[in-house]
């Protein structure tokens, strides 16, 4: 176990590494690295409340940082290393306590020897003078690429340092409320196990100046740390005094997490829950109404679990509290015992959680080490569900950490809620609005009567037809090549439409069926256009009755474009129809299928004009009264403008058309 | 009609094939409109249907081509092929010669699609019990055999025209949601935030983007 452990963490090492450098803040740890002779650890998680008590259990959580600030040291000890573990984020969150239980050890005690992942802990060795501080930072890197390096950052968490640096000897530093902040908030962002854990440790530092004497080594605890990861542990800066940070805003992380939820103010701790599904709330916002209310049940359910596991892990923790007080006596771990009674008598709600981690890495060696690890896996599913939830709609957090950084300007849930729903109704509104449009868009009518998937087929066609040509082509050469390109010249030529009609006086005085049949006789193929001639007639039938009369402005535009664009699109649907059937056609005779098509084509074109004439005589000496000038003239002029759309669909399928007429020909 | 062009997230291309008269354009008809066409002629070339279906809480268009079935329409009809999504292979199962065919079918399939192309089989006509002509279980060996879904269904009372359509979209979602699907493939049968409504290019599957909902899904 400890040698493949060893090398993914060798490799995590190169990758933390380089994550460190990144970040600018390693620069304000430099001043430590060289001073200090403490021990780096890392994992300050829960004692908080048990540390205060003791001087030296401060020094170490203080000494506990932030990647960054650990790399540093690093580099100024030459000797950290950092082992990166990919762990599930809930592992992690349980390293961090096992971290912690290890720090309290070795917190008066500098620990020389470099701590491996497995059990044996160097911790046991309390060398306060040896000055090599060996830091090995074991990452835990989330498999999920999506995640920003930031947010890797913090999931990087050193898990253990051995060094030799004492916090006391820290140089200053200097890390501002805000920064803390920040990093808190990039904690709340990972998992909540891991936020837990980041919680302790801030409040670790603040509370903690008196170091305490650590038992030497958990051995057990070593292993754990090899599983679980602290989280929280990167948030940590050298500054032990962080003013900002109250301990309500911590508070309510921390009874999550340690399942103290029942105890401390149900508020504050909603307050944050709040926030979170507040950012997703925003979200959704732009989504909609289902998505949005889904989102909420999601956030409560997530809760909902979490409190559960909570439960689970203190019921756990309350039955072995006693037992690892003693256990712990017992063995070197005296940690633990001056920990557990400190934390009762300074804080209620911190005792409770140091002890718990106690009493879960106790747990963890000597008892069940199934009920964690089905709890673990339990916590890993929230924890990477919780992931995703946060992750929704916001690659890099960047919502939710502006949202966490103002902490000032929290709102209430109540008035997310609300602005929620008033973005909703204006959306819904919207789409209420965009339906309505789209009963006037003429290209979403033009598709709805196919026309679009026709001209799209006729388009195969005309490609293949041309592949087809090219392909002779290709096998040609000399004269043969020089003719059948004539031939293909003429057809395009023949195929040119002219400018206008000049049958216009005859085209008054026949109907369109009969236009169409006489233009559409020597095309050779079985087809009929009474459905455009239909359409045509409907529409003068419309206007030439007295009912139109009660139509109102807007029906009337709509009925134009309607009759335009369903015009067009079973234009284009004969055209392709048209061209199958040329296809399949045994003799062919190009000029006159030209000659046809170009009828055909000048038909519906003139058909295309006279259905947005009509229909635009009849607005504009109908309505005169009702509507501003201006209204009547943006609405004739969209008309005409479909119009000259619809007529170009339709020169385009004409030319879509000459490479099959040409195939014909050769 | 629909109701516009982006209230749904892809467009998936079908294409349905098979013998002339096995009820290809009757099983779209049932599919579109739930109504069983009794007259119905023959297909020139190729016709449309379209459907709205919803997979995964995904609402999808289904874009139907259906080939004519005709001999001498083949050289046309397989210039559709190309960039199908879905293949729905269609025989009767009263008419043996149709199931026959079916290799030949296949292999057209085969060469003119992509290989992420569902190939649906179809034995159609099932309310004619008492003609049967090709048993269940042979169609069905056929169908594992050369790796295609297989249903019979029946036009005329809409049995298992729904669950055929349907399922084939179904797997068409999980290829997409696998992987193995590219939606910018040329030929993927599947589109993609579509710049022009409905238009599916080469690609049978289209995926359009509405109003940001695929990128902010919270």
């Amino acid at each position: 176990m400890a040698t493949s452990e060893s090398d993914d963490f060798e490799s995590a090492d190169e990758e933390l590494n380089a994550r460190t450098e990144q970040t600018n803040k390693c620069k304000k740890y430099t001043s430590i690295g060289s001073d200090s002779d403490d021990d780096l650890d890392y994992i300050p998680v829960q004692y908080n409340n048990a540390v205060r008590g003791s001087n030296k259990e401060e020094h170490k959580i203080s000494s506990y940082r932030k990647n960054n600030s650990i790399y540093k040291v690093n580099d100024l000890a030459a000797d950290i290393k950092a082992e990166s573990k990919s762990v599930s984020d809930f592992k992690i969150s349980q390293n961090n306590i096992e971290i912690t239980k290890n720090k309290e050890k070795s917190n008066n005690i500098n620990l020389n020897s470099k701590i491996i992942l497995e059990c044996e802990n160097n911790f046991c060795q309390s060398n306060k003078d040896s000055n090599t501080n060996k830091l090995k930072v074991i990452s835990i890197q989330q498999d999920r690429p999506q995640r920003q390096q930031k947010i890797r950052e913090t999931q990087l968490l050193g898990v253990m340092k051995i060094g030799t640096d004492k916090i006391d000897k820290l140089p200053d530093l200097e890390i501002t409320s805000k920064t803390t902040s920040r990093e808190f908030n990039k904690s709340k962002l990972m998992n909540e196990s891991s936020m837990k854990s980041y919680e302790n440790k801030l409040k670790n530092k603040m509370k903690n100046e008196a170091p305490v004497n650590v038992p030497e080594e958990l051995m057990s605890n070593l292993k754990f740390k090899d599983i679980f990861h602290p989280d929280g542990w990167e948030s940590l800066k050298n500054d032990i005094e962080i003013p900002d940070l109250s301990d309500d805003v911590y508070h309510p992380i921390d009874k999550l997490s340690s399942s103290n939820i029942e105890q401390d103010n149900s508020n504050v701790s909603w307050s944050k829950w709040g926030n979170w599904g507040m950012t997703s709330l925003f979200n959704t916002a732009t989504v909609g109404v289902s998505t949005l209310t889904s989102h909420v049940s999601h956030g409560l359910s997530f809760l909902e679990e979490t409190m559960g596991v909570t439960d689970h892990i203190n019921l756990v923790k309350s039955k072995n509290h006693l037992k690892e007080k003693l256990q712990f006596n017992e063995e070197k771990t005296e940690e633990l015992k001056e920990n557990v009674p400190s934390t009762l008598t300074s804080s209620f709600v911190f005792g409770n959680f140091v002890s718990s981690v106690s009493s879960i890495t106790k747990l963890v060696e000597s008892t069940s080490t199934k009920v964690i690890s089905s709890g673990l896996d339990t916590l890993e599913t929230i924890g990477k569900k919780t992931m995703e939830v946060l992750q929704e709609g916001d690659p890099g957090f960047k919502k939710k950490r502006a949202l966490f950084l103002n902490d000032n300007e929290k709102p209430i849930l109540s008035q997310i809620l609300e602005e929620a729903k008033e973005k909703t109704d204006i959306e819904e509104k919207s789409v209420e609005e965009q339906r309505l449009t789209t009963k006037n868009h003429f290209e979403s009518i033009f598709e709805d009567y196919q026309g679009l998937m026709h001209l799209e087929a006729l388009e195969i066609l005309s490609k293949q037809c041309n592949m087809k040509i090219q392909q002779q082509l290709i096998n040609l050469d000399g004269s043969e090549l020089t003719s059948m390109q004539e031939t293909l010249d003429e057809v395009k030529d023949l195929c040119d439409l002219g400018d206008e009609e000049d049958e216009n006086d005859e085209q008054d005085k026949k109907d369109l069926k009969e236009k169409l049949q006489v233009a559409c006789k020597d095309l050779d193929i079985s087809i009929t256009y009474d459905k455009l001639v239909d359409i045509s007639n409907d529409v003068k039938l419309k206007f030439s009755q007295e009912n139109s009369k009660n139509m109102l402005f807007r029906e009337v535009f709509q009925e134009a474009i309607l009759s335009l664009a369903k015009f067009t699109g079973y234009s284009i649907e004969r055209f392709h129809k048209t061209a199958e059937l040329l296809l399949i056609k045994k003799h062919r005779s190009t000029v006159n299928e030209a000659d046809c098509l170009i009828q055909l084509t000048n038909i519906l074109s003139s058909q295309i004009c006279f259905i947005a004439n009509i229909h635009c005589y009849y607005l504009s000496n109908n309505y005169k009264n009702e509507t501003n000038k201006n209204n009547i003239q943006a609405v004739l002029n969209k008309i005409s403008l479909e119009a000259t759309n619809a007529s170009s669909y339709i020169q385009e399928a004409f030319k879509l058309l000459i490479p099959i007429l040409q195939v014909g020909a050769i | 009609m629909s109701a516009g062009p982006y209230n749904y997230s892809y467009i998936f291309k079908y294409i349905i094939i098979g013998d002339m008269g096995v009820g290809k354009s009757c099983l779209l008809h049932q599919f579109t409109e739930k109504k069983f066409m009794a007259d119905c002629p023959h297909t020139i070339g190729v016709e449309f249907g379209t459907r709205i279906i919803e997979v995964a809480g995904q609402k999808i268009k289904l874009q139907i081509w259906d080939t004519a079935g005709q001999e001498r329409f083949r050289a046309v009809t397989r210039s559709y092929y190309r960039g199908a999504a879905g293949a729905l292979m269609v025989y009767d199962i009263t008419r043996r010669s149709t199931y026959n065919h079916l290799s030949s079918w296949l292999t057209d399939t085969r060469n003119l699609t992509n290989p992420s192309t569902v190939i649906f089989l179809i034995g159609n006509k099932s309310d004619l019990e008492g003609q049967r002509d090709v048993t269940y279980e042979e169609a069905k060996k056929f169908a594992e055999e050369n790796g295609l879904m297989f249903v019979e269904a029946s036009a005329k009372t809409g049995d298992n025209v729904e669950e055929a359509f349907l399922e084939t979209a179904k797997k068409i979602y999980q290829s997409i949601q696998d992987g193995r699907l590219d939606l910018n493939a040329a030929e993927s049968g599947v589109q993609h935030n579509p710049s022009q409504p409905g238009r599916t290019n080469l690609q049978g599957v289209l995926s359009v983007q509405q109003g940001g909902k695929d990128s902010c899904s919270c």
